[in-house]
Parts: structure tokens; C-alpha cells; sequence
């Protein structure tokens, strides 16, 4: 089971770019997608849940192309949308009853399977509530369900914890991590903390391009060494963040403590310091702004 | 009252408005209009005709005829472009973020009101424009005078967009006529509306489109070369008139044109004082966004009926959540069991199919079907000539509001995205939910049907069945093309009524005269039904492969 992407990129009507050369082979396990607002993702997310076509390159689902036999794909596709929306006058059961006709399954199959998923996602007491009335974070546990109708083989996730409280969102993180062993599944975010739970692989994307492609513990490994911290007084913090790619600060009482990603010591008596996912993520996505 | 605040946001909402691609095709289509509206002798259509003459194609008549056809088009073509000024607010969430800001109901309904106004305004100013030219390219009179050309654009076109432009701000605020059935009710509030205004108005000159002003002194000029048109005749026509003879051989006169004074002036601001009023009249009932009355972004309209449930997102965020297992013991994920089967070949589409029909009846009422219970009753009991020819109309404007939503749902409601992604959108969505369609048309009018079928009148049967498959595809077709219901609504409500409840033969796709039937109007309409697929296919062809 491999989805392949082969130089793919994006243009839209005006001639930017979304997506620019963009290759990958992912097999089974979790990628996350991580990249700052407006680098991509979104638009590799819809070309390669066959809403978009892309403009340049291929996509191939095994061997298949999905840009010429797209159904090849969808039978076996979930895909949670950054951005969707519900019938508001059906309810949940409804909804999703709607969405298993649409993917093809049997009557039977989909009244178990929504039982099944809506006792998964926590909403077995609200499945017969209308779904204007639901908040946020109630439609978006519908949007997953929806994902997890057909057992996808590859399934999708964009910005999947948007809306969700914290005790949701951990639910939904151990879910992904439960779900990975056959399947390749694509989680598209911007918080770090979601794919440090999750990823077996990460790509870091950057305004349209793959920057960084590696397992989590490989792309902390190429941070080591570059991640410091130091004590200083809070009036000079202004000025240090125009100097350096700081990635966080605490308040103390004797100043403020500064962690910084820099190749060497930025200021005498800075110890280096053991790096996160979120250091590395940060340098990558400067270096290459840097080279941009 | 803070105009200036009312005017830039107008300027804002019209930039809007204006830089999108369908601005560009009114004006386009307003540039043909103004030359469509002036056809040369021996066409096969009059616009404006005082028995068989009309005057000569010089800048006051051409002025004139224009600003009068223009006011009676775009008084109904207009309202279905220009209706959707306060919804993209309620769409884009936008309007959340205004109900935030000091501006009051009146500046609000004001700015919306001078927005669609704007649009109006540009669409007839096109058409004036495009007459112009076209006045010197067919040459009866090369002597293009702008005043004379333009006056009656400035007072009679003006005063009535203004007045179109606020009432369709006060049908977008009103709960009840902001959705499908403001639509079907606003075509014949302009059918009854611009009869009352033509009759009772048009002798003291106050009538909405100034025919009052300006037809006197046409009668005038013509009766004194024509005696067969002299004052009393009351023998013009305005509007498309098709020749019985193939064409029109219309003789002409000369039509100086007459002074616009600030008489005419005053009596026309009864109607800019007219939209004042309905501006004030909607900020009454704006309900600013609010929840009560109010449809949050997303929601589908109930077009007939009760609201079961809160409505808004205010009280989605009040609604209780369900008892929450604590996370220790929350559900083994690992057991959820993999379906072991997945499409079932033969069995998807019928699935598919039940899905749409049930989703399309979400929004009928228990109303909806006591309503159509009643029709069911008088199809029975109804002698069926007469059924065909009055109950089967009524009938089939019924479902208009569930039919309307048809190719528009997945784009309204944000699930094109999970739907298109599912297998077969094109080969069994837009098969199903154009059945679905069907379904509901049989299902409706099929008490008829049946004493079709029993009588064995078999031509009224073909011509039911076309019709019960034509709506529907034109439905879907203008839903995916249009991305709007309003396309439909508008459409439909028109053609039903100068079709089937006229009867005008060659477009009464339901056959309800038997005239249609044996002008073999249903096999034109099989074809057009099919066309419609055709394009809705496409349509939804290219919004996948977007």
C-alpha cells in the first residue's frame, strides 16, 4: 500500500503557485504535515483527496493515477476537510447514514458502523439532535466519524482538532496512533504537540515546497546542538527576538528565561539545551526562508 | 444616522459585488439587452407599440422606451441578482463581525439598499449606453442626443431600481421571505404589483415605472399621424410581442421626447421617499444577526415550516453536551471492528438514491404534507380536465423550495468537499439526486397520473411524465451552473406561470392544456430535459476537476 507523489504542483488562476514540485511515497503509519499558515497543505490535502487537480505531476495510489481513475481512491478514502459543513436539519445519524450511502455501503454494514463510530467519537446521547444545535467541537467529531465510515485505507486529516476541547483532542490523537497500523494516514497541522503524538514521519512544508521529510526522531536529532537557553533581563527581550529565532520564554523573577535556535552560543553563559519537535520544526522553516 | 458610514460600506459591498465574474456577465447581457430591446422593422418582435406603429428610433424615444423596458425587466430579473447582499453576510460570517460594530440596523439596511442599488443602477446603465449605439447603427436617426438619451434613465429608471433595490433588503431581513419562499412570493407581488401600479397610478403619473409620464404625449404624436392610435385608444404594448404574422411591419412616427421638469422630478421621488420608507420599514425588522429569527452560517432554511430546534450558534453553544465517559474509560478504539463489506454493486445507487429523496424531504413540514394532502384530494375529485389544467400547476409549484436546493446543498452546506471525494460523484450523485427529483414530482402530481394512465389518455400521460422529469433537471442544472437557488426559483416560478397556468402552449412542459399536447410540446421538452442533464453533468464535471 503506497501513495506516491511525484513532483506535483499547483496554479492558480493568476499564476501563483500553491504547491511547487512537491514529491513524496508514504506507506503505512501517520505523516504529519506540519508548515506555518498559507504554506501548502490544505491544497495537497484537496489534491490528494481527488477535490483538486493538480497542475503539474502525478499522484499515484498504488500504481493507479487518481488525477484519471480518481474512484480507484475514494472507495478506500476518508477525508476530514480543514473547513466543512453539515445538514443542519438532519441529525447525526442522518447525516452520516447520508454519507455511507454516498460511499457505497451496504444498509446493514453502515447502520452497525455508525453505531459503532458514534459510540467512538462520544455522541451516542446527541445522535438524534438536529446538527444546527451542535457547538464546534460536536460537528467536528461528526467529521471524523464521517472519515471513519468506510475503514479507509488512507485516510486524510486536515487541521482534524480544530474546535476540539483538550480531553477531545488527546481522545482523538490516541485514535490516529490506534488506527495507523494499516493504513496511511496524512494529518495536516500546525500544532506541533498533535503531530509529536502521533507521527511516524513528518514533512515540513514551506510555501508550497517539501523542506523536510524525516522520522521524529531524525529531525530532532538535526536540531541538537542548535537549541540554547539563557537567563536575561526582560526590557532586552524586545531587542533579542529581532536578532534571533526565539521559540520560547519564561517570566522569573530575576529576568526572563530565553530559548533560542542558533548554530552557536548566542550570548556568553547561554547552555545548550535539549531540543523539541518545535525547535526543529522552527529552524527548518527558517532555513528555508532563509534560502528562499 | 451616519451616512458616510452607510456610504463606504456600500462602496465596499459593491466592489465586492462588482469584481466578481458574474457582474461582468450582467453587464455583458445588459449590453445585448439594449440592443435586443430595439428591433428593427420586419423583426419577428415589437418591445414598444401603439397598434401597428412606433416611433421613429430617435434619442427621445430610444430613451424612453429603454428606461421603461429596462424599469419593467429589471424589476423582476433584478431582484433574483441583486437578492444576496445580507445573506453573503450571514454566509462569510461577516455579518457577526458588523453586529459587533456601533453601525445601526438603518445604516446597515441603508448601505445594502445603496449596494444593490449601485448594481441596478450600472445593469441599466449599460442597457441605456448599448441603446445608444444602437440608435446610430440602425440609423433612423443619426442625431445621438445624451440629454434626451439619459433623462429618462435619471428619472424614471432610478427612482424604481431604488425603490427594487430596498425591497429586496427588506425581503433579505424578513424571516420567512428571506429564503425560496421570498423568491416564488416576490414574483407575484411584481405580477399583481406592476398591474395595480399600471391601472391605478398610471392616469396621475405616480405609477412605479412613469408610464403615466410619458405615454400620454406618445399617444399624442402618434394619433396625429395615425388616427387608429389617437388618445382614448389605449392600444400600446410593451414588452416582448410576437407577430401572429412572423413578423412586424410597424410604421413609424416622430416622438420629440418631452421636458423633464421638477414636476416630473417631484413625482418621481415618491418613490425615492417610497425606499426610504422600506429602508426604515426592514430596519424594524432586521434582526442584526441575532439568534432569534436568525439563520446561522450553514444552516438549511425550513422553507415551510416550524423550526424544530435552536437555530443559532449562540445556542449550539448553550445545547448540553452528552455525558462524557471519563477519559480513563472512554471507548476501546482498538475494538471498533472493520467493516467487512464495503459497495455493494447495484445496491449503492438505490441507497444513494433513498439518501437524496430523504435528505430533500428534510425540509418539507408536517404543513408541507396536510397542504399536499388537500391537493391529493382535489387531483381525486377534480374532473380531469380540469385537474390537468388547474390542480396539476398548483401541484408542481408546490415542491418548488425542496427542488430548488437540488445541485446548490454541497456548496451551501460545505459537504462538496466530502461528497466529491466519495466514489462516483458524477456517475451516481447527479443520477440520484436528479431521481430524487423525479421522485418527488411523481410522487406529487401522481394522483393525475394515475387517471392519465386509467383513461388511457396516454399523450396528457408522456406530457405529465415530461414535465415530472423536466423540472427537476432544470433545477439541478441551474443549481450546479448558478450555485444559487434563486436561478430556479425565479425561472421556474416564470416560466410555470406563463407556461402551464396561462396557457401558453409551446412552453407548458407539464402538458396541462391539451393544446400542448398535440403541439408536441412534451417531446421539446424530453429533449431539453435532457440537455439539462447534460449540462449539469458538465457543470459538475468542472467543479470536481476544479
Amino acid at each position: 500500500m503506497t501513495l506516491t507523489i511525484e513532483t506535483v504542483g499547483k496554479q492558480y488562476p493568476g499564476g501563483s503557485w500553491g504547491l511547487r514540485e512537491f514529491s513524496l511515497r508514504l506507506t503505512p503509519g501517520v505523516l504529519g504535515l506540519l508548515g506555518p499558515n498559507g504554506a501548502g497543505k490544505s491544497t495537497l490535502m484537496r489534491i490528494l483527496a481527488t477535490i483538486t487537480r493538480a497542475s503539474t505531476g502525478r499522484v499515484r495510489w498504488n500504481e493507479t493515477d487518481i488525477a484519471r481513475e480518481p474512484d480507484a481512491l475514494r472507495s478506500v478514502l476518508g477525508y476530514l476537510p480543514q473547513d466543512f459543513g453539515v445538514y443542519p436539519n438532519l441529525n447525526a445519524q442522518e447525516f452520516l447514514s447520508y454519507i455511507a450511502a454516498a460511499k457505497g455501503l451496504g444498509s446493514a454494514l453502515a447502520t452497525r458502523r455508525i453505531d459503532e463510530l458514534l459510540q467512538l467519537v462520544n455522541l451516542v446521547d446527541a445522535r438524534k439532535r438536529p446538527l444546527g444545535g451542535f457547538s464546534g467541537g460536536m460537528r467536528q467529531r461528526v467529521g471524523i466519524a464521517q472519515a471513519l465510515l468506510n475503514d479507509p485505507k488512507l485516510l486524510i486529516v486536515d487541521e482534524p482538532t480544530a474546535g476540539l476541547d483538550p480531553e477531545e483532542r488527546v481522545r482523538f490523537r490516541t485514535l490516529l496512533s490506534e488506527l495507523s497500523g494499516e493504513r496511511i494516514i496524512i494529518l495536516s497541522t500546525h500544532i506541533v504537540s498533535d503531530v509529536e503524538a502521533t507521527a511516524t514521519r513528518i514533512a515540513l512544508i514551506n510555501k508550497g515546497r517539501l523542506v523536510a521529510e524525516a522520522a521524529p526522531e531524525e529531525l530532532l536529532r538535526s536540531a541538537e546542538g542548535q537549541v540554547w537557553e539563557w537567563v536575561m533581563p526582560s526590557p532586552e527581550l524586545a531587542a533579542m527576538k529581532q536578532r534571533l529565532l526565539i521559540s520560547g520564554t519564561m517570566r522569573r523573577g530575576d529576568g526572563v528565561r530565553v530559548r533560542a535556535v542558533a548554530p552557536h552560543a548566542p550570548v556568553p553563559g547561554a547552555q545548550p539545551a535539549a531540543p523539541t519537535l518545535e525547535d526543529a520544526y522552527l529552524m527548518h522553516i527558517a532555513a528555508s526562508r532563509a534560502s528562499a | 444616522m451616519n451616512l458616510p458610514t452607510a456610504l463606504r460600506m456600500a462602496r465596499a459591498d459593491f466592489q465586492e459585488r462588482s469584481r466578481r465574474f458574474s457582474f461582468l456577465a450582467m453587464i455583458a447581457i445588459s449590453l445585448y439587452a439594449g440592443y435586443g430591446f430595439l428591433p428593427p422593422n420586419h423583426a419577428a418582435y415589437a418591445t414598444l407599440r401603439f397598434a401597428e406603429h412606433r416611433g421613429i428610433y430617435n434619442s427621445a424615444w430610444v430613451g424612453a422606451a429603454i428606461a421603461m423596458l429596462t424599469a419593467t425587466f429589471v424589476s423582476l430579473v433584478g431582484y433574483y441578482l441583486i437578492k444576496n447582499a445580507v445573506e453573503r453576510d450571514r454566509v462569510t460570517r461577516v455579518g457577526h463581525i458588523l453586529a459587533a460594530t456601533p453601525i445601526s440596523r438603518f445604516e446597515y439596511v441603508l448601505s445594502k439598499t445603496l449596494s444593490n442599488f449601485a448594481v441596478l443602477g450600472s445593469i441599466a446603465l449599460a442597457v441605456a449606453l448599448s441603446a445608444g449605439v444602437t440608435q446610430l447603427v440602425l440609423g433612423e436617426d443619426t442625431n445621438l442626443q445624451f440629454t434626451r438619451l439619459l433623462a429618462p434613465y435619471l428619472f424614471l429608471t432610478l427612482p424604481s431600481m431604488l425603490f427594487l433595490a430596498a425591497i429586496a433588503a427588506l425581503f433579505e431581513v424578513t424571516p420567512g421571505l428571506r429564503g425560496g419562499g421570498g423568491n416564488v412570493a416576490y414574483f407575484f407581488l411584481w405580477t399583481i404589483g406592476l398591474a395595480a401600479s399600471g391601472t391605478g397610478m398610471r392616469a396621475s403619473g405616480f405609477d412605479y415605472v412613469g408610464f403615466g409620464l410619458v405615454f400620454p404625449s406618445m399617444t399624442e404624436a402618434c394619433g396625429a399621424v395615425y388616427p387608429d392610435c389617437g388618445s382614448g385608444q389605449q392600444r400600446f404594448a410593451l414588452g416582448l410581442n410576437f407577430s401572429e404574422r412572423g413578423v412586424w411591419n410597424l410604421t413609424t412616427f416622430v416622438w420629440p421626447g418631452i421636458e423633464w421638469t421638477a414636476g416630473i422630478a417631484v413625482k418621481r421621488a415618491v418613490w425615492v421617499l417610497a425606499a426610504i420608507g422600506v429602508v426604515w420599514l426592514a430596519s424594524l425588522v432586521f434582526d442584526r444577526f441575532s439568534s432569534e429569527g436568525g439563520e446561522a452560517p450553514g444552516r438549511l432554511p425550513r422553507p415551510w415550516g416550524r423550526r424544530k430546534r435552536a437555530a443559532s450558534d449562540a445556542e449550539a453553544e448553550e445545547a448540553p453536551e452528552p455525558d462524557r465517559p471519563s477519559f480513563s474509560g472512554h471507548y476501546p478504539i482498538a475494538a471498533l471492528p472493520s467493516p467487512t463489506q464495503r459497495a455493494v454493486p447495484g445496491t449503492h445507487f438505490m441507497r444513494l438514491l433513498a439518501a437524496e429523496l430523504r435528505l430533500m424531504m428534510k425540509g418539507a413540514s408536517r404543513w408541507w404534507y396536510i397542504v399536499l394532502f388537500g391537493l391529493w384530494v382535489a387531483s381525486a375529485l377534480t374532473p380531469l380536465d380540469a385537474a390537468r389544467r388547474f390542480v396539476l400547476p398548483v401541484i408542481w409549484i408546490w415542491p418548488v423550495l425542496l427542488w430548488s436546493s437540488m445541485g446548490i446543498r454541497e456548496i451551501r452546506f460545505g459537504t462538496d468537499q466530502i461528497l466529491f471525494s466519495s466514489p462516483h460523484p458524477l456517475r451516481l450523485q447527479v443520477p440520484a439526486v436528479w431521481l430524487g427529483g423525479v421522485a418527488v414530482a411523481l410522487v406529487t402530481g401522481g394522483v393525475i397520473g394515475l387517471r392519465l394512465l386509467v383513461t388511457g389518455e396516454f399523450g396528457g400521460l408522456l406530457a405529465w411524465f415530461v414535465g415530472a422529469c423536466f423540472i427537476p433537471a432544470l433545477a439541478l442544472a441551474l443549481g450546479v451552473w448558478s450555485g444559487s437557488s434563486r436561478a430556479f426559483e425565479g425561472l421556474y416560478t416564470g416560466l410555470w406561470y406563463a407556461g402551464p397556468l396561462q396557457p401558453i402552449a409551446p412552453i407548458d412542459f407539464m402538458g396541462a392544456s391539451r393544446a400542448a399536447v398535440d403541439a408536441g410540446t412534451p417531446l421539446v421538452f424530453a429533449m431539453v430535459t435532457a440537455a439539462l442533464l447534460v449540462l449539469a453533468l458538465i457543470g459538475r464535471r468542472r467543479q470536481l476537476q476544479n
